[in-house]
C-alpha cells in the first residue's frame, strides 16, 4: 500500500442490537437499523491500557517490564441527519434495556446477562460506520458498544438539532456463563451451554476479543 | 463545436413552485433590464502538508466541496404577483405577502420537487438565440432578495438568487452527493 491523502468518505452510522431495537419491538429479531448521518468527521479513539511492572533496581519511575491490559474505544459522533427512533432504543439499550425512553433499568443491571450478542436480554449495540463503497472500502464495526457518561448532548431550538454521542465499545467475548446477583454485586458465575455458540466457550477470556472489526452487520433475515 | 459569439437572446424568466402555490404551473416572471448574471461558487478545501508550507503554503492537492450559483436578474417588465409569491416560497412558505415563516422553517423539508411543502423555486432562464437555456432546480431568493426602487421612474426591481443541489437524502445510497442536481439546459413545463 502506497502513502497518500486517506479520504474515508460519506459515513453512514448503523446501529444493530437484540430486538429492542426493532421498530415494531419483536423481542427476537435482531435487525441492522441506519442511525444517521454525521454533520462532522466521526472520531474513533482507541485507549490502550499498559501497567508497569516495578524491579527496585530499575528504580520507581521506570519500569523494569510492561504488561498490556486490554484496550477499549471512544467513538464520538454529531449526527445531523438521524433516525430519532433509533436513536431513543439506543439510549434505552445503553440504559441496561430500560422499558421505556426516560425510566431506568435496576441499578446494577449487566449489560449482557452472560448472553450472547443479539440475543434478548444482552444490551450492547453493535455499531457500524459504513463508508460510501465508492470512496474507500475500509468500514468500522464496533460489537459491543454503548452509549456512555453524558451520551447524548440534544439541543432543542428552531434550528436543526445536531445530537452529539458518545460511544463507549469494549472488547467482545462469547459469553457462555450466568451471572447470578444479589444488591448490585455478583456472587457467582456459572457456566451454561447455549446452543447457538459457536465455540461452546465457557470461559471469559480476552485473547481474541473484538474491540472492532472491519467487517459490517448484516441484516437478518 | 465551432468557435463564435454566444448571443443568448431575449431572457424570459420563467418560475414554477409546490403544487400548492399559485406558481405550480409554469409562470413568467419578466424581462430584465440587462444582463441576466449566472454566478456559479464553487467550494474547494485545501489539503495543506508541512511539507509543502502548511497553512501558509500553496496546498498539495484540493477536495472539492460542491457548489451553488448565484443568479443576478434586475426585473423592469415584470408580474409583480408572481414575485410576490417567489418571495413568499423564499421566507419559507409565508402565509401572504409580508408576513414570515416560523423560524428554522426548512426550504426543502425532505419533500420532492414542486410538492406541497417542498418551498424551493424552479427557476428558468430562456434563450431563444443561443438555444442554451438555463434551469435551476432548487432557487430561493436570497440576502438581499430584492431591491424595489419606488417613484415616478419605472421600477427596475433587482433579485438575487440562490441555487443549491438540494437532495431528500444525502446519503444517496452511498452515493453522497454525486449527481445531484444543480442546474441543466432544459426548461422546466
Amino acid at each position: 500500500m502506497v502513502r497518500d491523502f486517506q479520504i474515508p468518505g460519506e459515513i453512514l452510522v448503523s446501529v444493530k442490537g437484540n430486538g429492542a431495537l426493532h421498530k415494531f419491538l419483536e423481542p427476537n429479531v435482531a435487525g441492522l437499523y441506519e442511525l444517521g448521518l454525521a454533520s462532522e468527521g466521526i472520531r474513533i479513539t482507541p485507549t490502550l491500557y499498559h501497567r508497569d511492572i516495578h524491579a527496585d533496581d530499575f528504580g520507581p519511575d521506570v519500569p523494569a517490564a510492561v504488561m498490556w491490559n486490554a484496550a477499549e474505544c471512544t467513538i464520538t459522533m454529531n449526527l445531523i441527519h438521524f433516525d430519532r427512533l433509533t436513536l431513543e432504543r439506543c439510549i434505552r439499550e445503553s440504559m441496561g434495556g430500560a422499558t421505556d425512553y426516560g425510566t431506568l433499568a435496576p441499578t446494577g443491571t449487566m449489560m449482557d446477562n452472560g448472553l450472547p450478542l443479539f440475543f434478548s436480554g444482552n444490551h450492547y449495540i453493535s455499531l457500524n460506520l459504513a463508508p460510501a463503497s465508492q470512496v474507500n472500502p475500509d468500514s468500522y464495526r464496533f460489537p459491543c458498544s454503548y452509549l456512555t457518561g453524558r451520551p447524548v448532548e440534544y439541543p432543542l431550538s428552531t434550528e436543526k438539532s445536531i445530537a452529539r454521542l458518545i460511544w463507549r465499545a469494549v472488547p467482545l467475548h462469547t459469553p457462555g456463563f450466568v451471572y447470578e446477583i444479589m444488591s448490585g454485586s455478583i456472587l457467582a458465575i456459572k457456566a451454561q451451554n447455549f446452543p447457538n455458540t459457536a465455540s461452546g466457550n465457557t470461559e471469559i477470556t480476552s485473547s481474541g476479543s473484538i474491540l472492532w472489526t472491519r467487517e459490517l452487520d448484516t441484516q437478518d433475515e | 463545436m465551432a468557435r463564435d459569439f454566444f448571443v443568448a437572446g431575449e431572457c424570459m424568466v420563467t418560475v414554477k413552485g409546490g403544487v400548492n402555490t399559485g406558481i405550480a404551473a409554469l409562470s413568467q416572471l419578466g424581462l430584465s433590464s440587462e444582463q441576466v448574471r449566472v454566478t456559479p461558487s464553487f467550494k474547494h478545501k485545501p489539503m495543506n502538508v508541512d511539507a509543502w508550507g502548511g497553512e501558509s503554503g500553496p496546498p498539495v492537492d484540493v477536495q472539492v466541496m460542491l457548489a451553488s450559483v448565484q443568479v443576478q436578474i434586475i426585473l423592469i417588465h415584470f408580474d409583480p404577483a408572481i414575485l410576490d409569491i417567489c418571495v413568499q416560497e423564499s421566507m419559507g412558505g409565508a402565509p401572504s405577502i409580508g408576513t414570515t415563516a416560523r423560524a428554522g422553517a426548512r426550504l426543502g423539508n425532505s419533500l420532492p420537487r414542486f410538492a406541497a411543502g417542498n418551498h424551493y423555486i424552479g427557476l428558468n432562464l430562456a434563450s431563444p438565440v443561443g438555444n442554451k437555456p438555463w434551469r435551476f432546480f432548487y432557487a430561493y431568493l436570497s440576502e438581499p432578495p430584492i431591491a424595489w426602487p419606488l417613484g415616478t421612474e419605472k421600477s427596475a426591481v433587482t433579485t438575487n438568487w440562490t441555487a443549491i443541489p438540494y437532495t431528500q437524502d444525502p446519503w444517496n445510497g452511498g452515493l453522497g452527493a454525486y449527481g445531484a442536481q444543480l442546474w441543466d439546459y432544459n426548461q422546466d413545463n
